[in-house]
């Protein structure tokens, strides 16, 4: 299977660091490894003061779009009298991207804590996360992990002994891209074709079953608990000195005609030149890199020269054409007839 | 998954005892019984390999639905089987991503080694039926396909009959 790899010198190991250990899948294993500790202290603490440590840490969605995670989890307005809830967008189905699916595999218990904490910090008391069919070792793993926290008191109506409600519930997708859009996905949670809504109303007022709803990307949401357990400040000293507009450390899924494909996580900002020759090992043998697509199938095609130029971060690839996107770098060499492969 | 049900055998109930059960457990996550469709049809593809009318049909009474509503459902997603299907049932990703990295003649490998000739077709002895699938999520480990609910990672032209062999 395509990881572990052996982690380059310039890589930044946070939510990859357990990547490839086996024993970092179970629930003793990853306790070893500080899971739940996060958890356990935002369940002692105000919703809102959670939603401000989030807010001041930069930290911004993962799936694509961008948005920061704070200011989206502030729309959804305490005590409004409705049900809450949380959907973790597991579907990845933006082609080119497969690191939800390797946090998933590896560290599954990472993700249970984040949607246990956005859903406490955000008033539900249930979240779902909706893993698109394909991903059926996630499947396995997500299952496993949900169970072996609820036995462990972790999720449940007194969830680590506090008294609160918590429930982490995994549903699977059947097979439909567009069901990654995320209304669309909330169609499908609620057993329906899986045709995306109009907007407005957004789905922090009226979304999932008609209530207000936040969702957020797996990437997104495992992030938390390290911000939650190392500060704001800890997580925006992540990411160029000029640009405080993107923090924190970011997976990016490399695929194409390159050395070393794989995921490889880095801070946000890091020069784009070194990442693909350095990190990914440059071209294959006798080749060139002719265009880049850099977060994922539906940004703009980068020619070589932009995608050296980029830095790796929200504005880096917006000023060079382009869009960070969900971080699926694919890379297409000077062997490849593109016209081909736009028109397939 | 079980062996495939024949279009012809008569039907019989699939939410008895534990599947019966899982359904009820499913039910207490959702505040609607309609959010237990797409776990529900899985139970009945789990159980039968595909999903009949009268599979339909069982869930629909269920979950308060119509089977017509259920079917607009299973017409929606791809990984739903409104026929029985081979007994390996290949599903390889010809993304782009995986394109630029030679998807394509691992197809043409499949339906040469597999007898099957053509996409969609069951090989003449019923045992491969090979699908092009739109991409599968591991675009970094080209090319990937799955067979039933087994996911294969970097499958070459030259892998195929080995591959093939493996299964059995």
């Amino acid at each position: 299977m395509g990881f572990p790899h052996t982690p380059h010198e310039r890589e930044t190991l946070v939510l990859s660091k357990h990547f490839g250990e086996q024993e970092a899948i179970g629930l003793d294993g990853w306790r070893k490894r500080g899971g739940y500790v996060a958890l356990e202290k935002a369940l002692r603490m105000e919703p809102a003061e959670i939603v401000q440590i989030v807010k001041d840490s930069g930290l911004r969605g993962r799936g694509g779009a961008g948005f920061p995670t704070g200011i989206k989890w502030s729309f959804m307005k305490p005590g409004d009298g409705k049900p809450h809830y949380l959907c973790c967008n597991a579907d990845e189905s933006e082609p080119g991207t497969f690191k939800d699916r390797e946090i998933m595999r590896w560290t599954p218990h990472s993700l249970v804590e984040g949607c246990a904490i956005g859903a406490y910090a955000i008033g539900a008391e249930v979240a779902y996360i909706y893993i698109r069919g394909e991903y059926t070792e996630a499947l396995d793993k997500m299952n496993a992990a949900c169970r072996e926290a609820y036995a462990a008191g972790i999720l449940g109506t007194n969830a680590m002994g506090t008294g609160k409600t918590v429930h982490v519930y995994v549903h699977k997708g059947a097979g439909a891209y567009i069901c990654g859009e995320e209304t669309a996905l909330m169609n499908s949670l609620e057993g329906r074709r899986g045709n995306p809504r109009i907007k407005p109303p957004f789905p922090a007022v009226a979304g999932l079953f008609g209530q207000p709803t936040t969702i957020n990307n797996v990437e997104t949401l495992v992030a938390v608990p390290h911000i939650l357990n190392n500060g704001a400040d800890w997580y925006k000293k992540f990411g160029r000195p000029d640009n405080p507009r993107s923090t924190g450390t970011k997976l990016f899924s490399v695929c194409g005609n390159i050395a070393r494909p794989g995921n490889y996580e880095v801070t946000l900002g890091f020069p784009f030149k070194d990442f693909l020759y350095d990190l990914c090992g440059g071209p294959l043998k006798g080749r060139n890199f002719k265009a880049i697509i850099p977060g994922g199938i539906s940004v703009p095609i980068q020619t070589r020269e932009e995608a050296e130029n980029s830095p790796m971060d929200y504005e880096g690839f917006v000023a060079n054409g382009t869009m960070l996107g969900s971080g699926g770098v694919i890379v297409i060499d000077d062997a490849q007839n593109l016209v081909k492969h736009a028109m397939p | 998954m079980t062996a495939n049900h024949s279009e012809t055998a008569p039907y019989t109930p699939v939410f008895i005892g534990a599947r019966k059960a899982e359904l009820d457990e499913l039910l207490t996550r959702y505040p609607t019984k309609m959010a237990a469709l797409l776990p529900a049809l899985w139970i009945v593809q789990e159980e039968r390999g595909w999903v009949s009318s009268e599979g339909m049909a069982e869930v629909a009474d269920l979950l308060d639905l119509t089977p017509a509503y259920v079917k607009g459902v299973v017409t929606f997603y791809t990984m739903y089987h409104q026929h029985p299907v081979a007994k390996h049932f290949i599903q390889v990703c010809t993304t782009s991503p995986c394109n630029v990295c030679g998807a394509e003649d691992v197809v043409k490998a499949l339906l040469k080694h597999t007898g099957c000739g053509e996409l969609g077709v069951q090989s003449p002895d019923g045992k491969y039926q090979v699908i092009e699938v739109e991409c599968l999520g591991a675009c970094g480990f080209n090319t990937p396909l799955m067979v039933n609910e087994k996911f294969i990672e970097s499958v070459t032209p030259d892998t195929v009959p080995e591959l093939l062999a493996s299964l059995g």
